[in-house]
């Protein structure tokens, strides 16, 4: 098992405005850069203590995550951590310039010497609302920025591009990714329709937030869809992203995550005000049916209520923690890219929790895995 | 076998039949619209008006013309890129072409490379749609591959296509001599050579599921004419007009109205004045 670390840089000051979109009048110049800062401390700290490698994410208009480019964020990450892998976990295609993305993942990869795997996604619902993306186009909007993203780094040749819902009349991409053929590309497999589109394009499959009974039943579809194309994936190729909160004891665990409404979808799904959840609410409940599933919309139809539950994830004292990674490997993961900082959560009980997980969690497994015999 | 290439070219209402004797064959050639003119070159199944004929007819002259073999006419005289690429130009002569653009679908790329290298003056622009001209060995050969492997092979849409005939067995048989003849080896070195001289604007097209003819041809055009465009068309097979006949008619008829300035638009993108 390999574990990131997802780093969320949330917006920390005294007073912190919470839902989505956050007013920019909030916005306190002096708490910037000391966000940054306390984000990217954790980022060193959860290197130190043995993470295989630190996740940036992208969002947008809220004070949950401040990482609206987070090849930015990665850059910088890289730069002040010489030695740490960095995911790009991801960037949300349907909202973006295909073409764009890929020449900034280019410049990252060869800036990182390869220290990069990237996801593409089609972000989540509210997200759409940014740039002015039609939902019931972001999937096909998804498919083909994936492929023209590919085959941007792939074409030893200048190409017009003559899609669906994008031309370029000339691509030919200085730089081109530093790994080869290219960085490992992480996808949602969260459908089976996306499953299948994963393997059949050899990349790897992400998975967030869902039980990890559904997880084992999508990771076998995406194992028939990817023999299919002639290749079989491995846990490797499997990540799963959770809310990770680990206490010395389930007892304290649960009480201090629920005493922090930690998990709780706030700050994505949760529009800011009662005149907000009126307008902005509706429109992310429409764009999570429409454009994604009826689950979707349970969680970003009413705009989840400050107090919504937690979303499924890794929650009690190390030893209880220890047994949902086995789990975890059981459903077929090879990955866990875990959350272990947000804007409710206090920096010290973030930290603890994250101290917690790199001391007794990360050995724990590395030494059983090492126990087991390998076979060549 | 004439009603059959009858059948297939009905959905091209606009389009009218005419033919035009040129050098002993009674040529038979549809046209539509009015412009500057283009002359429309098919592949191995023969004349298939399509959408994207209509599409350009709207903007252009278009002219498509029947190589002398496909339809009630006997040709065994006329095998080659070169010796067919002087009938289209007699084609030409006798319509009183003086310049023109030819748009060649895959069988009819070699001789419509031959047909610009021999007339840049003529040629105005040459748009190739996955050519069989420098198709490479991972080409494949569409004479021993089964009804269904070929139909996924030309088409990601089958259903943009319903009026197509599948191809009759007994026409195949009869025009494999010309097809082998006119889209020659998967790789002619003196082609290839030649190429490097081309002056002729050149726009290469491949659709990106291409089960045929490999995409990755097209570098071969892009690294050797000195004016060519490479264009890969999404969601699209070997049969890029019929899987994407808008989108072909775009790109095809802007590269016709624009040549090379058709990398930046030109369209006003002001949402509101």
């Amino acid at each position: 098992m390999k574990f990131s670390y997802f780093g969320a840089v949330p917006y920390i000051a005294p007073e912190v405005a919470r839902g989505w979109p956050v007013a920019p009048r909030h916005f306190d110049r002096s708490f910037g850069p000391s966000s940054m800062e306390q984000a990217t401390v954790l980022f060193e700290l959860a290197h130190e203590l043995g993470f295989d490698a630190l996740t940036v994410a992208e969002h947008h208009y809220a004070t949950r995550q401040i990482t609206p480019a987070p090849i930015v964020t990665a850059a910088a990450l890289g730069m002040r951590i010489p030695t740490a892998r960095i995911n790009v976990l991801g960037a949300p295609l349907p909202l973006l310039n295909p073409v764009r993305v890929a020449e900034e993942l280019a410049y990252l990869d060869n800036l990182l010497e390869g220290r990069l795997d990237v996801g593409l996604f089609r972000g989540s619902p509210n997200e759409y609302m940014t740039y002015g993306t039609n939902p019931r186009e972001s999937k096909a909007m998804f498919n083909e920025g994936v492929e023209l993203l590919l085959r941007a780094w792939a074409e030893p040749e200048p190409f017009a591009w003559e899609g669906v819902h994008y031309r370029f009349r000339l691509v030919s991409l200085w730089p081109q990714p530093f790994q080869q053929p290219r960085p490992r590309i992480f996808v949602s497999a969260s459908s089976p329709e996306s499953a299948a589109f994963a393997a059949r394009h050899h990349l790897d499959a992400a998975f967030s937030f869902m039980p990890l009974s559904v997880v084992s039943e999508l990771v076998a579809i995406y194992r028939e869809h990817a023999a299919e194309a002639g290749w079989e994936p491995t846990a490797d190729n499997v990540l799963y992203r959770a809310n990770a909160y680990v206490a010395e004891t389930d007892e304290q665990a649960a009480e201090e995550s629920v005493a922090h409404s930690w998990g709780s979808p706030v700050g994505i799904a949760a529009p800011a005000a009662p005149r907000d959840a009126a307008s902005v609410g509706e429109v992310m409940g429409r764009i999570a049916r429409e454009g994604f599933s009826e689950q979707m919309a349970a969680i970003f139809g009413a705009g989840g209520p400050p107090g919504a539950p937690p979303l499924p994830g890794v929650l009690g004292s190390p030893a209880t923690v220890i047994r949902q990674v086995a789990a975890a490997e059981e459903a077929g993961i090879g990955r866990l890219d875990l959350v272990f900082n947000g804007d409710t959560l206090p920096v010290e009980l973030g930290t603890r929790s994250l101290r917690l997980f790199g001391e007794e969690v990360i050995p724990a497994v590395q030494r059983r895995t090492s126990s087991v015999p390998v076979s060549a | 076998m004439a009603q059959e290439v009858e059948a297939k070219v009905a959905p091209g209402a606009a389009f009218q039949q005419r033919s035009v004797a040129v050098a002993g064959f009674d040529v038979r050639y549809w046209e539509a619209g009015s412009g500057e003119p283009v002359i429309a070159l098919h592949g191995a199944g023969g004349v298939e008006l399509s959408l994207a004929h209509e599409l350009l007819a709207d903007r252009f002259r278009v002219l498509v013309f029947e190589v002398p073999g496909f339809g009630p006419q006997e040709n065994t005289s006329v095998l080659d890129p070169a010796g067919m690429a002087a009938v289209v130009l007699g084609f030409a002569d006798a319509l009183g072409l003086d310049r023109f653009a030819v748009l060649a679908t895959s069988m009819s790329g070699p001789l419509a490379c031959r047909l610009a290298l021999d007339q840049p003056q003529r040629v105005v622009r040459l748009i190739l749609e996955a050519p069989a001209a420098l198709r490479g060995h991972g080409a494949r050969n569409p004479f021993t591959m089964t009804p269904q492997d070929l139909l996924r092979a030309f088409n990601r849409h089958p259903e943009r296509v319903a009026h197509k005939a599948m191809p009759d067995p007994a026409f195949l048989g009869r025009v494999a001599p010309l097809v082998m003849g006119l889209v020659g080896p998967p790789f002619d070195a003196d082609l290839a050579d030649a190429l490097g001289d081309l002056t002729v604007p050149t726009l290469v097209i491949y659709g990106l599921d291409d089960g045929l003819t490999p995409p990755e041809a097209g570098r071969e055009f892009r690294t050797r004419i000195p004016q060519c465009t490479y264009a890969l068309v999404y969601d699209a097979a070997h049969d890029v007009q019929g899987d994407r006949p808008e989108a072909f008619a775009d790109l095809v008829g802007d590269f016709l109205a624009r040549g090379q300035q058709f990398l930046v638009p030109d369209a006003d993108s002001r949402i509101n004045p």
